[in-house]
This record gives structure tokens, C-alpha cells and sequence, in this order.
């Protein structure tokens, strides 16, 4: 009876193992600190840093809409580059200059001109600009 | 008794007010941020309130306050000699020019011509502490915006700049050197002085410039991050009384050195029609961060000029004024060896006597590495001064950052801080 | 092997289902590779920060560390143990749990993501000394020493690369702090504009190498007529590098820690260990980023830049193996050191300016040079694609000024409450200096300089 067999999924085992290992590095060293540390605390000790003076009103204000409207702008861009991770794997077993290479090219040219689209629209729309 | 200041006292001053924040828009997406006193780029103790909006900074209010020692009122307690040393302490970048700047002053007051040789040890004195002041200002440039070994390349040199005066005034930081009518002491030896000026503005210095310009000048992100920053035109610069590199950089040519030469800068300094030191004045036109920048940068050269032509012209003589002039301690020999002597000794350190002061007043300045650093000092005849002003350039050039930073970001705002240079112990005093 | 005798059948003690199947090999090395590279590169991240130190010290004039142990060897150590030894403190009205599992989050996205570089080629197990593969029954079969072999590799990069971003946010937002929030707003962003170039550059590589899987992309670069693709794509291998600076938060992209400004950025209310993590990740990344660089653009083990057989052999046994795992943890250092020598020299990037030099000088780029890259694939010209490097960079030089270019960021932007810039009703934006928003072109500065005598 085998149970590592040659399958896809074993061979992210080490993957696993790593993740383990990670999370207990963090939780060891943190749990660590935590024990052999001194504890004391106070008012003042407590306090926010803001340079040495009592904060001014909450850190949890709202903040800049250009923040969500440039993360949006990240989601398109990455979802779009994992579509084209499989087609260029595919895309370079192709025969170079054959017909179906260049309905792939097509393919990618129109799907890349569709973000390219938003792109240029977000950039006119000063998206990217922080002033 | 206004008040007492003992703790269980309501004193009815409340230094941690918030009033000034009625002054601030209180929209929910406005940050109001405490800049300091406790903040690594704030050069020392400064505290600028900022309201942000997002990076920008639609207001800034500094307030200053937090290293205030009294140190004009030290001045009507202290003599003429003893408050050199706090004067020391008020521009600690480059302590020496204070010490020159008050004793100017004083001497000013006093009607008294210190002699050649006096001038030009404290000319090249005053240059090598510009040079001092501009290697940190410039280093700190680079620093600000996160280039740290542009800030240590300036910041070596300085040590040698340390031994000099070291070797001049017997201290390396605040050397509280002048005394009324010359300095403490003369030179220990002229040659080791010489040589010791020679090896730093020959052999350390250039190379200090040219591994400063070559790391920054052409630098794209430091242009990009101090170019435009915090500009203000000629016309403001002059309406806001800034002087100094912060002036000259938006175009404003004033330099107390030309305009009311003193020292080796006047003309006819040693009595026999010598010739002013010869330098230039750099001038900038855009009056921002970078413009600062290069305006230090060309004083530094142009500072090894005037110390180049100087230091092999120190006359011989005397560093101390005569002792018919009744202002400086004889030497021990005229002490000791002569009746004049031990009675002028006498008078100057008896409790109950003192100098021979004029009832009168005077304004004197001199050219700061800052800008225009002026003492107005008033003598009612006393040992003490009546009164001691100091107008410090930090303060007055300080003043003006809220112009100059409104409207542009967060991260300009230690650009900006950075540029004007400013010192918070001579902002406070 | 005499002494060896007993051992011979050592397979008959282990259990039925631990056959010496190539697959199973391949994951007891990629174990055994874990174990062996977690503990070297925690160590490289202790001696790397004694090794930046030392380097800054160089740079700067200075002596550097030189106090605990020989040569201020053991100084990593010391400050390890006082890292633990300190006191763990939560701001008053930090959101606690989240406050404590920042640390980890950011932590764990940088250890998982070495676990697919391929530290040394494939291992003949046959030719193990002391006749181990006759011992263990495992002749004939070969290994790759990486921890994981998987055929998606550089996708798994991709997305554990963007796992770090929460850490960095959450710990900002956590702590309650204007500083951390600043920062960690800042990271966030900065993290995830920074990820495109990084993916569309990578992409490039994939297109030339036809596979995702790290080793073969090696093979591509080492063997017939593959040069290193730092030769190939040059400007692949600039935005790649780039961006790896900016997802470790290395200056000049430190942006989000920017001590200057945000005293800490999103760590400014840590302390002790967490504060640790934060720091031991930004290392993590950096000796990350720099084996991924190595591998996708210095031909991995490989020492011919270009191609050939010259070179150490793909496969071999143990010395061989050896020998290109010292040749990559050799380009790993230098790579980091590389960087290390770049946050000592250059200042640091504005927000704005990093935001435009993300999303309107490398984005742009980066698609130009996947297009010509896809096209040449296209045309067969795959073995030339370093002209289309230099084409890239001519056209983003013709484009490039016909790209919507904002102004000068430089300038005073009217503001509602400003004394000194206040918003004009109608024109959106003001400044009291003409030079300040003129756009054209700024003269050489030191002609501008004038004199007086």
C-alpha cells in the first residue's frame, strides 16, 4: 500500500510542513516574550504614540477614498495576470507564426487591451495621482 | 505673588491647552497630528500641530517653547565674560560664531577695536563654524529624506573641525572662547593652528564636497523630493524678515558680511588699509528646498576661500586688546611684575568693581551660518548688562514654515524643517 | 563497505507503506531541504541585519559592530535574547487580538514563500557515499534538492507574495496609532501596486522559459542556447528586482516605516518580539526576493551567463549538488548585500511619487515588454528577445511623452482651512509662486546660482 503516491496534491506536503513550521515559529517566539518579559503598565504608558504629547482626536478616522478605488484598480490587474500565467505556458508549446499561435496572440491582445481600457480610464481619471 | 508654582496649586496655566485646535476644521476625514516634541526628525524639541488631509498638510501651527532656558534673563545676572558661555549653548551646531556674535556686541558697546591678529583668528573661526553649521545642515538634507550616508560623509568632517577648536579654546563643543577685547587665550602654537586649517580645508573638506555633491546633486529622487518643496518668493522672503541661506536662496542679496562688514570683512581691518576678504555671495533665484541646498553648498566653498586667504596672514602681536583699554585680564608677568598690572586684575575680578561700561545700547550682528544673528545689549554702567537681546535667526526664519509647508505633503514637512535648519535651542533660548 | 554490513536491508524495519517510490524520495528531501534552509536562512536574517550593519558601517566611515564576541560576531545573538527578554506592550485601545496576530501574519506569508526555490539541481541517488542508496533502496532514483516540486511555482509565489500585505495593514490599524495607521495605509498600498509589475515581469520570464515550474526555469537558462535572462531581459529583470525592494519595504521604498516621518510606520507601537517579526520579515523577504531574482534571472546555479555547456551539470551527486547549492546561496548574498548597498545610498521616495512610479513608469513598461515579448514568441524569435528589451525601452521613450503625464506633484494644493494655501473657489487648486506650478522643464540649477562681489 502506497500512501504517497505520485499524485499532484503530495507534493505540496512540504508546503504544509512549512506552514506548520512558520506558525510555530511566530506563536514560540511571541509566547516567549510573553513569559519572560517584564510586564508593567501605567496611564501614561499606555498612551498612543504621537510624539510625546496626549493624541488629538481618534486614529480610526476616515480615510482617503483613493485608497479603495486604487485597491480596486489592483484586484483587475491581478486577476488578469493569472489568466495569463496558463495561456503563456500554453501559448510558447504553440508552432511559432502557425494560425492557431496567432488566434492565442489574438485572444491575449484582446483580453489585454480590455484592462488596458480601465487602465487608461483610471488614469485619466486620476486615479493614480495623490494630490 | 502672582502665583506659586507648588504642585497642589491650581496655577491656572494650562501649557497642554487644546484652545488652538477651535482653529481647525473638525471634518470627520481631517487628521489633527501631533509633529513632535518627541519625533526623530524634528531637529531636537519642536511640536508642530498638522492637520491632514489624507498626506497633505492643510495647516500647520508650530509651537515652539519646549527647550526655553531663560538664557536672556541668565544674561542680566552674568558679566560680560560669563555669558559667553551661555551664549555658547544657544547655537550648538556651530557654537563658536555665538560666542564671536556676542562679544561683537559687546565690544560694540564698549567703543572697544580688538586687534588685527584677534580678527583674523575669530574670521577664520567664524568661517570654520559655517562650515561646521552647513556640513550637519546639508548632511541633514540627505538625511531627512532617509539617505543616511550623505548625513555621515558632513558629519565626519566636523570632527576634525572639533580638534581645531579644541586646540584654539581649549573645548571641543562649546568652546566659550572670547572674552571682552580678544579671547582667553592666544593661539597655544601659530604653525600646528596653520597646519591643523590647512589639512582641513585642503586634504578633508574638497573630498567631503565632492562625495556630498556626487551623492546628492544629481540624485533624482532627492531633487524630486526638494525641488518646488516649500518655495517662497523674494517679496515674502523680505516680508517675513528671513535672512541667511533661507534669503539668498529666494533671491534676497543680503549678507551682513557685505552689507555691515566687520571683523577681516571691512575693509582697512588692521589699521594699514588691508583689503576685505574676498568672496562671493550665493545668491539662488527659486527660493525651495533644493535652492536652499545648493546655497549652503556654495557658502561651504566659498568659506574655504576666505579662510584660504586668511591663514597665513595672522599677524603677530597681541591676541588681547592693550591693558590701557582697561577690559582684559593683564598677563601674569604684568600681574605680578608691575603695580598697573595687579591693580587692572584688581578691578576686573573684585566683586564690587567691574568693567567701565558705557550707560548706552547697541544692536550688533553678524552673519550667522543661519542668518542674521544680532545681540542688542544694553549697559547701565553696571558689571551686569541691563538687558541682552538675542535675535536668533532660527526664530525668525521658523516663523515663516506654515507658508512654506501648507498645501504640500507629510513627508515634504521634514524636508522643509530640514532646509530652514532650524535650532531649537536658539529658537527658544 | 564492511563496517556498513548489517545495515544492508535496512528498508525491511520501516513500515509496508514507505516504499522508495521517486515521489516519496522527493518529498523526504524536500523535508529534509526545508529543515536544513529554514534554519540557514533564520540564520542569514540574524547575520544578514549583523551583515547590513557592518555594510552601512563600511559605506559610512565607520567601525560598525565590533563588541560582543570576536569581531562582533556573537552581536545577533545579543540582540535576539533581548529582543525575547523585553516587555511586550499593547497600546491602550489597540484592538488587541488583532494587535497580537500581526506579527504572525506577516511572518508566516515570508517563511512559506522559500519553500519552492530550488536550491540545487537534481540528486542522483545512486551515487550517495557509504553505499546509502544500496541501504535504503533507493538506486536509480533521482531528486531535485528544492523543498517543494511543484509544477505552478511562480504562481504560488505570486500568491503568497500578496499574503504579506495583511500583516502590515492590520498591525497599522491595530494599534490605535495615527503613525501605524499612516504607515500601514501606506504599506498597503505601496505592497499592492508594486505586485503588478512584479507578476507582469515574471510573466515575461514564463513566456521565454514556457513553464511556471522554478527548476525548469533554470534548465532554460543553463543549457542549449539559453543565456541568464538578466541577459535576455534586462528590463524584466530591473522591474523584477524593483519590485521586490518594494514588497520587502527596503528603501528606498521604506516608505511605510519611514523613521523621518512616521517614526515607526506600522511597527512604531510594537516592542519585543513582535516587533522582532516584523523586522525578521522584512529580511525573510529580502533573502527571498533575492533567491527568486537568482533563479528567474541569474540562471540559478548556473555560472556560464551565457549558456552552454560549460557550466556545472543539472545532475549529478553529492559534490555536484553541493556546489550549486554554494553558487545560489553565493548569488542570494550578493543580491542581498546588493540591496542592502542601495538603501545605504539613496534617500527615500514620497508617497506620490512612488504611487506615479508604480502605476505610470513600471506598469506601462512592463506591458510594453510583455506585448514584444508575446509577439516575438508569436514570430519564433525567442532566442533574440533581448532586442526586444532594447525595442521596449525605445518605445517607452517615444510613448512616453505622449502618456498623460500629471503635473509637477510639487506644488502648493489649495486647502479648505489653509491660512497660506487656501482653496480658491473655482480653480480646484492655487499656488503663491508661478514656479511652482510651472510644469516646463527646470534649468540647470547651479547657472542659477548668481553672485554679488
Amino acid at each position: 500500500m502506497q500512501l504517497l503516491a505520485a499524485s499532484a496534491i503530495d507534493a505540496y506536503l512540504p508546503i504544509g510542513i512549512v506552514f506548520v513550521m512558520a506558525v510555530i515559529f511566530a506563536i514560540v517566539n511571541i509566547v516567549a516574550s510573553q513569559l519572560l518579559g517584564p510586564r508593567a503598565d501605567g496611564a501614561v504608558k499606555g498612551t498612543p504614540y504621537e510624539s510625546g504629547m496626549d493624541p488629538i482626536g481618534s486614529a480610526r478616522k476616515k480615510f482617503n477614498i483613493r485608497f479603495y478605488v486604487l485597491a480596486m484598480t489592483f484586484l483587475v490587474f491581478d486577476v488578469e495576470i493569472i489568466f495569463l500565467y496558463p495561456w503563456a505556458v500554453t501559448f510558447t508549446q504553440l508552432e511559432p507564426r502557425s494560425p492557431e499561435a496567432l488566434l492565442f496572440l489574438g485572444r491575449i491582445l484582446f483580453f489585454i487591451g480590455t484592462s488596458v481600457v480601465a487602465y487608461i480610464y483610471a488614469w485619466r481619471k486620476g486615479v493614480f495621482r495623490w494630490d | 505673588m502672582p502665583y506659586t508654582l507648588s504642585p497642589d496649586e491650581t496655577i491656572g496655566l494650562d501649557v497642554e491647552s487644546t484652545e488652538y485646535l477651535k482653529d481647525h476644521v473638525q471634518a470627520p476625514d481631517r487628521w489633527v497630528l501631533n509633529f513632535g516634541p518627541q519625533h526623530p526628525a524634528t531637529h531636537t524639541t519642536l511640536r508642530i500641530v498638522l492637520e491632514l488631509d489624507g498626506e497633505r498638510v492643510a495647516r500647520a501651527t508650530p509651537h515652539i517653547g519646549y527647550l526655553h532656558s531663560g538664557f536672556e534673563k541668565l544674561g542680566e545676572h552674568h558679566d560680560w565674560n560669563q555669558w559667553v558661555c551661555t551664549a555658547s549653548r544657544m547655537d550648538y551646531v556651530s557654537p563658536i560664531v555665538n560666542d564671536i556674535a556676542w562679544h561683537h556686541a559687546v565690544e560694540t558697546l564698549f567703543g572697544i577695536d580688538v586687534t588685527p591678529r584677534c580678527k583674523v583668528v575669530r574670521t577664520i573661526m567664524a568661517e570654520i563654524g559655517r562650515l561646521q553649521n552647513h556640513l550637519l545642515c546639508i548632511g541633514a538634507a540627505g538625511l531627512d529624506l532617509g539617505a543616511f550616508t550623505g548625513f555621515l560623509y558632513g558629519f565626519n568632517e566636523r570632527e576634525f573641525i572639533y580638534d581645531i577648536v579644541e586646540y584654539v579654546s581649549g573645548q571641543r563643543f562649546h568652546p566659550d572662547w572670547t572674552r571682552v577685547g580678544g579671547a582667553w587665550r592666544d593661539l597655544p602654537d601659530d604653525d600646528t593652528f596653520v597646519r591643523m586649517v590647512r589639512n582641513f580645508i585642503d586634504v578633508r573638506l574638497p573630498k567631503a564636497i565632492t562625495d556630498l555633491e556626487t551623492l546628492l546633486n544629481r540624485n533624482r529622487i532627492f531633487r524630486d523630493r526638494l525641488e518646488g518643496v516649500g518655495t517662497i518668493s523674494r517679496e515674502d522672503a523680505i516680508a517675513w524678515s528671513l535672512t541667511g541661506p533661507m534669503a539668498r536662496a529666494s533671491g534676497v542679496r543680503r549678507d551682513v558680511r557685505k552689507d555691515e562688514p566687520y571683523l577681516c570683512y571691512a575693509p582697512n581691518w588692521d589699521g594699514e588699509g588691508a583689503d576685505p576678504v574676498k568672496f562671493s555671495v550665493a545668491v539662488g533665484s527659486k527660493g525651495d528646498c533644493f535652492e536652499r541646498y545648493l546655497v549652503r553648498m556654495e557658502e561651504v566653498k566659498q568659506s574655504a576661500k576666505i579662510i584660504d586667504q586668511l591663514i597665513h596672514r595672522i599677524p603677530k602681536g597681541s591676541m588681547n586688546v592693550g591693558a590701557d583699554s582697561k577690559a582684559v585680564i593683564p598677563p601674569k608677568g604684568d600681574v605680578y611684575g608691575s603695580i598697573e598690572g595687579t591693580i587692572q586684575l584688581f578691578e576686573l575680578v573684585m566683586h564690587n568693581r567691574g568693567w567701565d561700561v558705557p550707560v548706552g545700547e547697541t544692536y550688533t550682528a553678524i552673519e550667522s551660518p543661519n542668518g542674521e544673528l544680532g545681540f542688542f545689549v544694553v549697559g547701565a554702567g553696571g558689571k551686569y548688562p541691563w538687558r541682552v537681546r538675542c535675535r536668533p535667526p532660527c526664530f525668525m526664519n521658523y516663523q515663516c514654515f506654515p507658508k512654506l509647508i501648507e498645501g504640500h505633503q507629510l513627508a515634504d514637512v521634514v524636508a522643509v524643517i530640514g532646509s530652514i535648519n532650524v535650532i531649537a535651542a536658539e529658537l527658544d533660548r | 563497505m564492511p563496517a556498513l554490513m548489517g545495515l544492508e536491508n535496512l528498508t525491511q524495519y520501516l513500515p509496508s507503506w514507505v516504499a522508495p517510490t521517486p515521489a516519496f524520495c522527493q518529498i523526504v528531501t524536500g523535508m529534509l531541504v526545508i529543515l536544513v534552509m529554514l534554519h540557514v536562512i533564520l540564520g542569514g536574517c540574524a547575520y544578514g541585519i549583523m551583515l547590513e550593519r557592518k555594510l552601512s558601517a563600511w559605506m559610512q566611515d565607520r567601525v560598525g559592530p565590533n563588541r560582543v564576541g570576536p569581531a562582533g560576531l556573537l552581536q545577533p545573538i545579543a540582540d535576539g535574547l533581548k529582543f525575547i527578554m523585553k516587555e511586550e506592550y499593547t497600546p491602550r485601545g489597540a484592538d488587541k487580538v488583532l494587535f497580537m496576530i500581526a506579527p504572525t501574519l506577516i511572518m508566516i506569508p515570508a517563511m512559506i514563500s522559500f519553500a519552492i526555490v530550488p536550491w540545487g539541481g537534481t540528486l542522483e541517488l545512486s551515487q550517495l557515499p557509504f553505499g546509502l542508496a544500496k541501504m535504503l533502496g533507493v538506486e536509480g532514483i533521482t531528486v531535485r534538492l528544492a523543498g517543494a516540486v511543484v509544477n505552478v511555482g511562480m504562481i504560488y509565489l505570486l500568491a503568497v507574495a500578496s499574503l504579506g500585505v495583511y500583516g502590515v495593514a492590520l498591525g497599522g490599524w491595530a494599534s490605535n496609532s495615527k503613525f501605524s495607521f499612516l504607515g500601514g495605509l501606506r504599506a498597503s498600498a505601496q505592497m499592492i501596486s508594486y505586485e503588478i509589475p512584479m507578476g507582469l515581469a515574471l510573466l515575461c520570464v514564463v513566456l521565454t522559459a514556457g513553464t511556471l515550474d522554478p527548476y525548469a526555469i533554470i534548465e532554460a537558462q543553463s543549457h542549449g542556447n539559453g543565456m541568464w535572462n538578466l541577459l535576455q531581459h534586462p528590463v524584466a529583470a530591473v522591474l523584477f528586482y524593483t519590485c521586490m525592494l518594494a514588497e520587502s519595504n527596503r528603501a528606498p521604498f521604506d516608505l511605510a516605516e519611514a523613521e523621518s516621518e512616521l517614526v515607526g510606520g506600522y511597527h512604531t507601537e510594537y516592542s519585543s518580539m513582535r516587533f522582532a517579526m516584523f523586522f525578521l520579515a522584512e529580511y525573510f523577504h529580502m533573502i527571498t526576493g533575492a533567491a527568486f531574482f537568482s533563479v528567474l534571472f541569474l540562471g540559478g546555479w548556473s555560472l556560464n551567463p551565457f549558456g552552454g555547456s560549460l557550466d556545472l551539470p543539472m545532475q549529478g551527486g553529492l559534490p555536484i549538488v553541493l556546489a550549486q547549492v554554494g553558487v545560489m546561496l553565493g548569488k542570494v548574498t550578493f543580491m542581498v548585500a546588493f540591496a542592502m548597498a542601495i538603501r545605504w545610498t539613496l534617500p527615500r521616495f514620497r508617497f506620490d511619487q512612488l504611487m506615479k512610479l508604480a502605476w505610470e513608469g513600471m506598469i506601462p513598461t512592463a506591458l510594453v515588454m510583455l506585448l514584444i515579448t508575446a509577439v516575438f514568441t508569436y514570430l519564433g524569435w525567442a532566442s533574440s528577445i533581448w532586442a526586444g528589451s532594447l525595442l521596449c525601452v525605445a518605445v517607452m521613450y517615444l510613448v512616453g511623452p505622449m502618456l498623460p503625464h500629471q503635473k509637477n506633484p510639487n506644488h502648493r494644493i489649495g486647502m479648505i482651512g489653509s491660512r497660506f494655501s487656501p482653496l480658491v473657489e473655482g480653480t480646484g487648486s492655487v499656488s503663491s509662486h508661478p514656479v511652482a506650478m510651472s510644469d516646463a522643464a527646470i534649468p540647470d540649477r547651479r547657472q542659477g546660482l548668481q553672485s554679488i562681489h
